[in-house]
């Protein structure tokens, strides 16, 4: 079986922020600071390729609090396992130094 | 956010139309919930503001599942348009079918005139073996 390609550092942001609690579009937006048009993209590519699943909240009770029901995410196994390898593969960047270039402590 | 919600209602129109009925209930419930959240939270026009343009990014989202969707759906439009743009051309139909008819045609009957003179004919003739792969020894 073909090993699957590394993740873009957009999605492994997202499967991050799901790991850490955010669960539902806006809240992953929140989390991540992207926008709208790249968080809900990227989470039906996620869903797609099996790193995130998602489930309709049980409509009975979102009619008895008088609100919509909402579309969760949550991480799968893989994506799991996809975010802990994307993870070890940031960590294991070789620190470079950046002094020959102007670094604004905002971007450093 | 009723305005916001009519953008959603009208935008769904941009998704394809297997995700669409999805797509309209997940983000006007997203959008609902926030405008909500915004009204207890975080009053002012700064927060609004995002409302909108993260509401702008929903047609995004739309026209991306638009190009990304690959289903069922699309072949069966594809297949239903070519048969009505055959109806609406007969001309070019019976065109199409008959080079079609008469190329398909002919080939058959060359390559069934070659097996039967040549192939067939050599099997039993001592040189060549009766394989259906011609061979010479």
């Amino acid at each position: 079986m073909r090993k699957p390609a590394p993740l873009a550092f957009g999605h492994v942001s997202i499967l991050h922020a799901i790991a850490d609690g955010s669960r539902f579009g806006f809240d992953i937006m929140d989390a991540t600071g992207f926008t709208s048009g790249t968080v809900y993209p990227a989470l039906d590519k996620l869903e797609s390729l099996g790193y995130v699943t998602s489930k309709w909240e049980d409509p009975r009770r979102a009619r008895r609090d008088k609100r919509p029901p909402r579309r969760y995410f949550d991480l799968t196994d893989a994506g799991a396992s996809a975010l802990a390898a994307a993870l070890t593969r940031y960590k294991n960047l070789k620190p470079v130094s950046l002094a020959a270039w102007r670094v604004r402590p905002s971007e450093g | 956010m009723t305005l916001l919600l009519a953008v959603i209602d009208a935008g769904r129109w941009l998704a394809p139309p297997s995700r669409r009925r999805e797509w309209r209930r997940q983000w006007r419930a997203d959008i609902w919930h926030e405008s909500r959240w915004l009204d207890r939270e975080a009053p002012g026009i700064g927060p609004r503001a995002t409302l909108v343009r993260r509401t702008a990014g929903a047609l995004r989202h739309a026209f991306w599942l638009r190009l990304h969707v690959r289903s069922l759906e699309m072949i069966t439009h594809d297949l239903r348009y070519g048969w009505r743009m055959m109806l609406r051309k007969p001309g070019f139909t019976a065109a199409a079918v008959l080079t079609l008819g008469l190329g398909i045609g002919a080939n058959v009957t060359m390559f069934s005139w070659v097996d039967a003179m040549l192939r067939r004919q050599l099997n039993g003739v001592p040189g060549f073996s009766s394989s259906p792969r011609l061979r010479c020894r």
